[in-house]
């Protein structure tokens, strides 16, 4: 290597040390600038960052959860064959799960979108009755369970005996899992008989009334074919003991 | 500059790029979320997802444990059977389809509730892990209802058939038409001993001191006495004279 070429190799290195050293000065000052430099802020941040990390190992711990149960079943069908008591109680455990939620199920039915609606901006406004609130779900999946639903899921969270519908602020947690607006809400069942329980003036009367004050989207329609899927979480039982 | 370094320029230049525009996205992203939700909204999502996760490794605890002795039964048809029934028993219980016991508590509310508090009741029982619930009402509320207008014994009838608390032939309208008030009183509280009903019986519309003293006579549980009814009960013209000292007391 001559001269020459030692000088151009150092050059060039230098450029891309410069540039390198550029970008990141670049990168770090307007990251800086999008985040107001209040202490609010960075605690929400962090509030956000918590929520996240929760959210991923709900996410995860699920998928363990699915990979244990999808065991557990191959291990039922292959103990069930040991003995007929074995293949009987197998039956009945089956439909049990199917009752439970455990089971993936398809059927006609009916779907409700539930959205917010426009915020009024009101001075004051501490009701927010233009957003859709956990007690409206609850409400309208009360009202397809009186109507004889067979399956409902909310989001593609299938409502079970254990469900609980959390109240997370203008947000909700069903079966532990994070949903916002707008909601799905799908029935199986009497698509007849769930659409008339809807229609009745009497029922949902504080919801609809909201949806025409603050324009919040509910409208439903009866489906020939619905898909709910399985519960995918798990039935703790450390306590209750059957008897 | 030669090529080769034109093309080291350029590659960084690429790699920083896409770090940058990953940097920006990820911030935006996570701005969008801020402004979207609240301080008190996260505060419980985070709680309720810390207390979901919770649960989940438990479950994820027990289902590996269940894994295992599946796994340790498969030589014996008998344990087989057990562990398959063992998994049913447990479904029946997430069903409630059979009776359950077992440590938890117990909760008297005293007060009435509404409707949507029950279910936030409910809501915050399973969000804590409850397994089993049931709501028993200890006292139902005691609302007195009143058949009242009962003008004929057949009425009369109906509103004891119908459990009513009180039933209330109004006296003074029928001696207005021709017809004795009081008789209906006595059919009434005839029929009512006949059957043992306890619908009590409130003589109504008063219009003299004598339907209040046959009530009490017929042996009628309640009446109704207007103000100038009420003065001719105690009203007598020996009292009067009495208290106007135009008579010693004997």
């Amino acid at each position: 290597m001559t001269i020459g070429q030692e000088t151009r190799r150092a050059r060039g290195l230098t450029i891309v040390f410069v540039t390198l050293v550029l970008a990141t000065a670049v990168t770090a000052q307007l990251k800086a600038s999008l985040v107001p430099g209040s202490n609010r802020v960075a605690r929400d941040q962090q509030l956000v960052n918590s929520a996240r990390t929760l959210e991923a190992d709900n996410v995860n711990l699920r998928g363990q959860l699915k990979s244990i149960q999808d065991q557990i079943k191959r291990d039922n069908d292959r103990l069930a064959q040991t003995s007929g008591a074995a293949a009987q109680a197998q039956m009945a455990a089956r439909d049990q799960k199917e009752r439970a939620g455990m089971t993936r199920v398809t059927g006609p039915g009916i779907s409700v979108e539930l959205g917010n609606g426009n915020d009024p901006h009101l001075p004051g406004d501490s009701r927010r009755d233009w957003l859709v609130k956990y007690l409206d779900i609850q409400d309208v999946v009360n009202q397809l369970w009186s109507a004889n639903a067979e399956a409902v899921s909310v989001n593609g969270q299938r409502v079970v005996t254990t469900s609980s519908f959390y109240v997370a602020g203008s947000d909700l947690l069903l079966n532990g899992v994070h949903l916002t607006a707008p909601y799905r809400i799908e029935a199986i069942g009497d698509g007849g008989q769930l659409n008339g329980i809807l229609s009745n003036s009497n029922n949902l009367a504080e919801l609809k009334t909201r949806g025409d004050l603050y324009q919040l989207k509910l409208k439903w329609q009866t489906e020939r074919n619905l898909t709910l899927p399985a519960f995918d979480g798990a039935f703790t039982l450390r306590s209750a003991v059957a008897g | 500059m030669t090529r080769t370094q034109l093309a080291l320029f350029l590659a960084t230049v690429l790699v920083l790029g896409f770090f940058f525009s990953v940097q920006l996205r990820s911030q935006a992203a996570a701005d969008r979320l801020l402004s979207g939700q609240d301080n008190v909204t996260l505060g419980l999502l985070i709680s309720g997802l810390a207390q979901s996760n919770q649960r989940l490794i438990e479950a994820r605890s027990d289902l590996s444990g269940e894994e295992q002795r599946l796994a340790d039964s498969a030589s014996s048809p008998t344990k087989a059977s057990q562990e398959l029934q063992q998994q049913l028993s447990q479904l029946q219980v997430v069903n409630g389809t059979v009776p359950v016991h077992g440590p938890g508590v117990h909760l008297k509310v005293s007060f009435k509730m509404q409707a949507f508090e029950i279910q936030d009741l409910s809501n915050a029982m399973r969000q804590l892990g409850a397994e089993a619930l049931v709501f028993v009402v200890l006292a139902q509320d005691q609302v007195a209802i009143c058949a009242s207008g009962c003008h004929s014994a057949a009425q009369a009838l109906l509103a004891a058939k119908a459990n009513v608390s009180y039933v209330a032939p109004a006296v003074g309208p029928l001696d207005a038409v021709g017809s004795i008030g009081m008789d209906l009183v006595e059919q009434i509280i005839r029929i009512y001993d006949n059957y043992g009903f306890q619908t009590q019986i409130l003589v109504a519309d008063v219009r003299n001191a004598v339907h209040v003293l046959d009530a009490a006579l017929m042996g009628a549980d309640v009446a109704t006495v207007p103000l100038d009814v009420l003065e001719q009960l105690y009203r007598h013209p020996l009292t009067d004279e009495l208290l106007a000292g135009r008579r010693e007391e004997p």
